[in-house]
């Protein structure tokens, strides 16, 4: 009797849990098994695939166009996901508070965010024009020759290679509405009565922003960090893809995610792609765990565990 | 104004929301006296609190403490030390540091910082606890922590918003008299909120009963418990409550004004006395090894204390009267005190 309700149990949870494995070993796991298998041969759609054993990976470390892909995915990383985790927590400290104009403040921050990849991509693409687009224009205000007040050639966003960077840099930076959410979520579950205390203790907006507020939100902010560490190979593809389309000559803008894109689905070099996907992969575990060390570390450091 | 106010609210008003919730209070509390603010949650006791503190601004009237005007003074500038109801620990910060925050935010040197935290943990019983974080301490022992975290400046006033009332019965009654006793020690004005009627009791040199934003009486508590001023505060201290009843109800006394309302605590019911008036009981609780006997008089309900041992059965007929010289007379209009004549 027991056992056949347990059975029972059992039965309901596999039929409830199916949807959820078909798609995870169908659209996850399986791709990523035949990833792994495929960057140790070489495949283009039309002759079987070949085994090449590493070769690939040799292939990869003298690549150029893969280490200039490399080392701006590093750069982009390590400037766009502080930077972006920064501007989200400024915005949601400055707009946790309930006051007139903050409802529209808080859509505007969000906003972006919500615009389709491509469409914000293309939007960008007009900003960013050196000659007729807004943001140069702007730069040139008060300014003599095409040259800006300080008498100096704005931007040249798409041509120049670290403009070109900056440019792709700039673009994420606005796209933080879900880290801002979550920030402004996180901030006002913070107990107002540790804020009164610093108040009745006259601890100034600095102490308290680093003695009460970055320590209380830490571990959402250590959360925040890991994911945008994982998504960062993801964030510029769109960008370099549509905006500067990798460039300017040779690769300024080759990160990654469009390095493998390349070979992939316009080479189709699917061996090659799936060996530098691998490389990305792993780049990102080694970020996440040392991160998650750090933060292990600062939460040993600061909190116990509840008694 | 007298030379030792430590604090003195003079028709201080507050609308926390836009409701006006203070109505022009006027209170001093001497230096190293304890008021206890005594009412019902909403009376405005916690607003009062923040009021003084500077947590929530003033829409009239003035506070001063130790002979300053702090009205327009931000809360760090009133020199005011506060215990949260929820204690307000700093989760990451060891216990040392949750107490020299303070001090710390202030620029004291880190090593007499660290002393003084020290000191004050030992003056209320958490030395041992000084590296541990709030995550590791009983619900006691963080109150200790508040405590001490008030304790160490040596403020002006300290303010204590219902301490006790997230602590069990037990150490309740037992941190009570730990902060009569602390309070004795280290002296310091001290304005305490509570709505537990025994602890105001207990610990208050004076007692401020509240009332929708207002004070029904200001006093000590032999005199709230002798001579409540008014029928609210007759009744708000005191278990089961003091009687009420209409002059020319049941129980008649010679000389009043038929006008007035009687009132008489449980315990000067008699039961039984031939020329008392007759009634039914109602209800007879049973706490330990006393009763209170409800007893349906000719309309009127009369709450009786009497001995468990003693106690009318629950339908019984009984006569009831009362020791007239242990009645309170109210003005039945305004439930003012009137004198007995």
């Amino acid at each position: 009797m027991r056992s056949g309700h347990r059975d029972a149990d059992r039965r309901q949870l596999a039929l409830m849990l199916a949807p959820y494995l078909v798609g995870l070993v169908a659209l996850v796991l399986l791709p990523a098994g035949v990833t792994l298998a495929m960057a140790f041969a070489e495949y283009d759609l039309i002759q079987a695939p070949r085994w090449v054993g590493l070769g690939n990976f040799v292939e990869l470390t003298r690549d150029p166009a893969f280490r200039a892909a490399l080392t701006n995915s590093l750069v982009f990383a390590a400037i766009a996901v502080p930077a972006r985790l920064l501007i989200a927590l400024g915005l949601a400290l400055l707009l946790h508070r309930r006051t007139r104009v903050v409802g529209a403040a808080r859509t505007s921050a969000v906003l972006p965010t919500a615009v389709p990849e491509i469409a914000y991509g293309l939007l960008w693409l007009w900003l960013l024009n050196p000659f007729y687009g807004p943001i140069n224009q702007l730069l040139r205000l008060g300014g003599e020759n095409g040259l800006t007040v300080l008498g100096r050639t704005p931007p040249q966003w798409l041509t120049d290679p670290t403009d070109a960077q900056a440019g792709i840099i700039l673009m994420s930076l606005f796209t933080i509405g879900e880290t801002f959410i979550i920030l402004l979520a996180a901030r006002r579950a913070l107990p107002p009565e540790v804020y009164e205390l610093a108040a009745i203790e006259d601890a100034t907006g600095w102490d308290v922003f680093r003695r009460v507020t970055l320590p209380l939100m830490a571990p959402v902010l250590g959360l925040l960090l890991l994911r945008d560490t994982i998504q960062s190979f993801q964030f510029s593809f769109v960008p370099a893809l549509i905006v500067t389309e990798g460039g300017p000559p040779p690769y300024a803008t080759t990160y990654l995610s469009l390095f493998v894109y390349r070979n992939a689905f316009e080479y189709l070099r699917y061996g090659y792609a799936a060996a530098a996907t691998l490389v990305m992969l792993l780049l990102t575990v080694a970020a996440v765990g040392l991160q998650w060390r750090l933060i292990r570390r600062y939460e040993r450091h600061t909190t116990a565990e509840r008694g | 104004m007298s030379n030792d106010d430590g604090l003195l609210l003079e028709d201080l008003r507050a609308a926390p929301g836009g409701t006006e919730v203070l109505h022009g209070l006027d209170l001093s509390v001497a230096r190293d006296e304890l008021l206890v603010v005594l009412g019902p949650s909403g009376a405005g006791k916690s607003t009062l609190l923040r009021v003084i503190a500077g947590l929530e601004p003033a829409t009239g009237g003035r506070v001063s403490i130790a002979r300053r005007d702090v009205t327009h003074l931000r809360p760090g500038r009133r020199n005011v030390s506060m215990v949260f109801q929820s204690y307000a620990l700093f989760p990451h910060l060891t216990v040392a540091e949750n107490i020299a925050f303070g001090m710390i935010v202030r620029d004291t040197p880190r090593a007499e910082a660290e002393e003084r935290a020290r000191r004050a943990a030992e003056a209320v019983g958490c030395g041992h606890l000084l590296a541990r974080r709030p995550g590791q301490l009983s619900g006691g022992e963080r109150q200790r922590v508040a405590l001490a975290r008030a304790l160490v400046r040596a403020p002006d006033v300290f303010l204590l918003d219902e301490p006790l009332s997230n602590l069990d019965l037990e150490l309740r009654v037992e941190t009570r008299a730990e902060i009569k006793a602390l309070h004795g020690r280290v002296g310091g004005t001290m304005v305490y909120v509570t709505h537990d009627q025994t602890e105001a009791l207990v610990l208050g040199d004076r007692i401020a009963v509240m009332r929708d934003g207002s004070f029904e009486q200001v006093d000590t508590p032999d005199a709230i418990w002798r001579m409540p001023a008014t029928t609210f505060v007759a009744r708000f201290v005191g278990s089961p409550p003091m009687n009420l009843l209409p002059a020319e109800g049941p129980l008649r006394l010679a000389e009043v004004p038929l006008t007035a309302l009687i009132g008489f605590r449980p315990e000067v019911v008699v039961l039984g006395d031939p020329l008392g008036a007759e009634g039914t009981v109602e209800r007879v609780d049973v706490v330990g090894d006393e009763a209170h006997a409800y007893i349906q008089v000719d309309g009127h309900t009369v709450v009786a204390r009497v001995l468990a041992a003693g106690r009318p059965a629950v339908g019984a007929e009984v006569r009831v009267a009362v020791r007239w010289p242990d009645v309170h007379l109210f003005d039945a209009a305004t439930g003012r005190r009137v004198a007995v004549s």
